[in-house]
């Protein structure tokens, strides 16, 4: 008897080249579909290490962010969501130097923040794009001289002062709205050349505030499709702090902040990626899709060497396994004490789903056989994905007791 | 070459300029200040010089005079022999007595008598440098001849020329106008010769007011002054024209209340100047407040925030002060038009205008600026 249906082993190869992440993992050679691997040498823009922030002295202080972990990469679209008071906005200013960091450590563009001079906080917010929520134009600058004064924070050539504006305008398509002042521009106009002034310094982090709220539907699209666009050319990380659903779809990650915690923080792609895996599985075959998508958010990543043992037989099983990248072999211990090897799995399989469903001890070894990055489900909400189709259960007990 | 250039986009003037009707208010109380600070100090230099006008009408090089004699209104007199004392050196060109007094002449329409600055000296001399009054000093050679000021105070009715002149009593015949001025304590000039002039007081008294000594060319004057300073005794002055000006100004400073209170005056406007151009900044900074914390945000130092609104306030002192100045000039050409008293405007005084309303700005702006550093970019988002 087996621990894993015959199908599983076989991923598809066809889809890695899809995205301009997916690069293979070191030493596997191998990744599941759809996942996505950094370069070694990449440095993350953002490290936020066990921040907390406090408001106001004594008596009246406040904490307001909670031991937060958070890593940003660059070329990320992150969208920031949670209620309003969650610190999301706080944490923004932190990043981006408007603040001064109380406790923790906070890293932006290889710089740590905290204990900066005044001095030295302008100079990182000079390499930071900030977009703000209302669009903060000097109402007596055009466009044109708006992209100036934010160039007039770094060296340009007396040639670069003149064209530059009106390619950075271009691209917004305001080609024909270089000269105009915010009075003759409409709100979303006005957003883009605020967006332009983020961007005219190329900045390798862009940090935005609800850069759509007063903006209707199309423009806001508009808007976050060209921050997009332009963001991934210059190869930035866009930080957006947002209320607006209608742009969720952008992002490559979404961290839900509560009351002053991360409490989620999905790699979008990776959770499609992950959705796709588990629907491809039997035993989630006719699970709701929207349940996968819940389920794929909440898998978390756990690493384990070569050699290193993931389930040991006769324990009790209490997760569900996916391989994201890597291999493991699958070994059974024979009652004449030998063990024999059943199966060598690969990304895209899984396994340890039958001591779940079944609440038996594992019925077999599974080791790493190199560097493995495995997805893990607790029982609890692996079960309560299971049992939403009782049918499957069903089989999967016909197929494995033969009952 | 690749620069990093502060003053790429003019901020502070775009700001100014974009709500052209804020910008006319705020030109229009600037330069309300500007003509109060120049009314003040026209006041305040048409007092001081039209008080001491006289003196800079003495033509020589030197003016000898009782040492009692402190300015212009003090009429203690000197002993004439000192003039001979100092005629008797060979520097000496020419030493001319002057004579002078308050007489009443009569206003031909109302009867009224006025009292008036009367000036007298030898027929066939000049001692002064009045405009007009060079071509008129042969007609002093008659007696009973008088000239009178043509800038003199309304108050005379209509003195013509040729016709008789009531002065002390005394019907005189008018020869003729030269043009000298009013003060605020002379409101007429009248000037005849020395004879006609004693007849006037009742007899020669041997005593002069001034005397007014021309030296030979190329006699160093400062050196000769030594010389008749050890001649003379020390109950004479010896001074020069400019001299008794500086002398004079200080005076009405120093005594006349006047000068105070165009001081204050002055001190006024320049707050009055300053309040006005702080309201202008701060509603300007008010209103900006996001766009300044913005600037912050975006990597700007409070140095550049600062420059920006010192450079707004710098702007507006000169936008301010150009209209400022046009008014001054037409207030002050309708107050002497008025008055007879001259405002005496030179560059150099609208210049202290100008200066002064540029520091009344900017002192305005670095009370404003703190509104702007204080701006916390943290609270844009």
């Amino acid at each position: 008897m087996s621990d894993l249906p015959p199908s599983s082993s076989q991923q598809p190869e066809s889809g890695q080249t899809a995205t301009p992440f997916l690069i293979a993992a070191e030493g596997s050679g191998k990744i599941a579909a759809g996942f996505k691997e950094r370069p070694k040498e990449m440095k993350p823009s953002i490290v936020i290490d066990k921040v907390n922030h406090y408001y106001g002295t004594a008596d009246t202080r406040k904490q307001v962010l909670f031991e937060n972990q958070l890593t940003l990469w660059p070329g990320e679209i992150v969208i920031m969501t949670g209620p309003s008071g969650s610190g999301k906005t706080t944490l923004l200013t932190l990043i981006g130097g408007l603040r001064s960091v109380q406790e923790g450590n906070l890293q932006v563009l290889g710089k740590e923040m905290k204990g900066l001079a005044p001095s030295e906080l302008e100079g990182v917010r000079s390499k930071v794009g900030f977009i703000f929520q209302a669009h903060n134009l000097f109402d007596s600058l055009t466009g044109y001289q708006t992209m100036q004064l934010a160039m007039q924070l770094h060296p340009y050539t007396d040639e670069e002062f003149k064209t530059l504006p009106i390619e950075m305008l271009s691209e917004l398509g305001l080609d024909d709205r270089v000269h105009y002042k915010p009075e003759n521009l409409s709100g979303g106009q006005r957003q883009r050349v605020a967006i332009g002034r983020a961007l005219i310094n190329k900045p390798q982090l862009i940090l935005a505030d609800e850069p759509t709220a007063a903006l209707d539907k199309d423009s806001g699209r508009n808007v976050v499709k060209l921050l997009q666009k332009l963001a991934k050319e210059h190869g930035s990380t866009i930080l957006i702090v947002t209320h607006d659903n209608r742009i969720l779809d952008v992002a490559d990650r979404i961290v839900n902040m509560v009351d002053g915690h991360v409490v989620a923080d999905v790699d979008v792609q990776e959770s499609l990626a992950v959705g796709e895996l588990l629907q491809s599985c039997d035993v989630f075959k006719d699970s709701p899709a929207q349940l996968i998508a819940a389920i794929s958010k909440e898998m978390k990543r756990e690493h384990f060497e070569a050699g290193q043992e993931i389930i040991q037989q006769g324990d009790s099983g209490d997760k569900f396994y996916v391989i994201r990248s890597g291999h493991v072999d699958v070994t059974k211990q024979q009652p004449d004490g030998s063990s024999k090897l059943l199966v060598k799995l690969t990304s895209g399989a899984y396994f340890g789903e039958l001591a779940l469903i079944d609440d038996a001890p594992r019925a077999a070894t599974v080791t790493a056989t190199e560097p493995t990055e495995l997805l893990v489900l607790g029982k609890e909400r692996f079960l309560e994905a299971v049992e939403t189709n009782s049918d499957m259960v069903k089989q999967l007990r016909k197929a494995y007791f033969g009952s | 070459m690749k620069v990093r250039n502060y003053l790429r986009v003019p901020l502070a003037w775009q700001m100014l300029v974009h709500k052209k009707k804020r910008l006319a208010l705020s030109i229009c109380g600037i330069t309300f200040a500007v003509l109060i600070m120049f009314m003040q100090l026209g006041f305040f230099n048409g007092f001081n010089d039209s008080q001491a006008l006289m003196t800079t009408k003495f033509a020589g090089d030197l003016v000898l005079m009782d040492v009692r004699r402190a300015h212009l209104n003090r009429w203690t007199n000197m002993q004439q022999m000192r003039l001979a004392q100092a005629a008797a050196f060979e520097e000496v060109a020419q030493v001319i007595p002057v004579l002078n007094g308050n007489f009443n002449v009569r206003n031909t329409e109302t009867g009224q008598y006025r009292r008036t600055y009367a000036l007298a000296f030898p027929p066939n001399t000049n001692p002064f440098e009045i405009e007009g009054l060079a071509e008129l000093t042969p007609l002093l050679t008659r007696r009973n001849v008088v000239l009178f000021d043509s800038l003199a105070r309304d108050i005379y009715g209509d003195l013509k020329v040729g016709q008789s002149i009531d002065v002390n009593g005394h019907l005189l015949e008018l020869g003729g106008l030269f043009n000298l001025g009013a003060n605020f304590t002379n409101d007429g000039t009248v000037i005849m010769s020395e004879a006609t002039f004693n007849m006037m007081v009742g007899g020669d008294r041997n005593q002069v007011s001034w005397g007014v000594l021309r030296l030979k060319s190329g006699v160093d004057v400062e050196r000769f002054r030594q010389k008749l300073r050890d001649a003379l005794p020390i109950g004479v002055s010896i001074l020069t024209p400019e001299e008794m000006r500086s002398r004079e100004i200080s005076y009405t400073m120093r005594k006349a209340p006047v000068g105070v209170i165009f001081g204050i005056g002055l001190i006024i406007g320049f707050v009055i100047g300053t309040i006005i151009c702080y309201q202008i900044l701060f509603n300007e900074i008010t209103d900006h407040l996001t766009q300044f914390a913005t600037l912050k945000a975006m990597g700007f130092s409070a140095g550049y925030l600062r420059g920006v609104v010192l450079q707004e306030a710098a702007l507006l002192g000169v936008v301010g002060f150009i209209p400022g100045l046009g008014g001054g000039y037409l207030l002050y050409w309708l107050l002497e038009d008025m008055t007879g008293i001259v405002m005496f405007q030179t560059p150099g005084r609208a210049l202290i205008i100008f200066v002064l309303t540029v520091i009344m700005c900017v002192m305005a702006g670095f009370i404003a600026v703190k509104r702007v550093v204080k701006a916390d970019p943290a609270d844009v988002f």
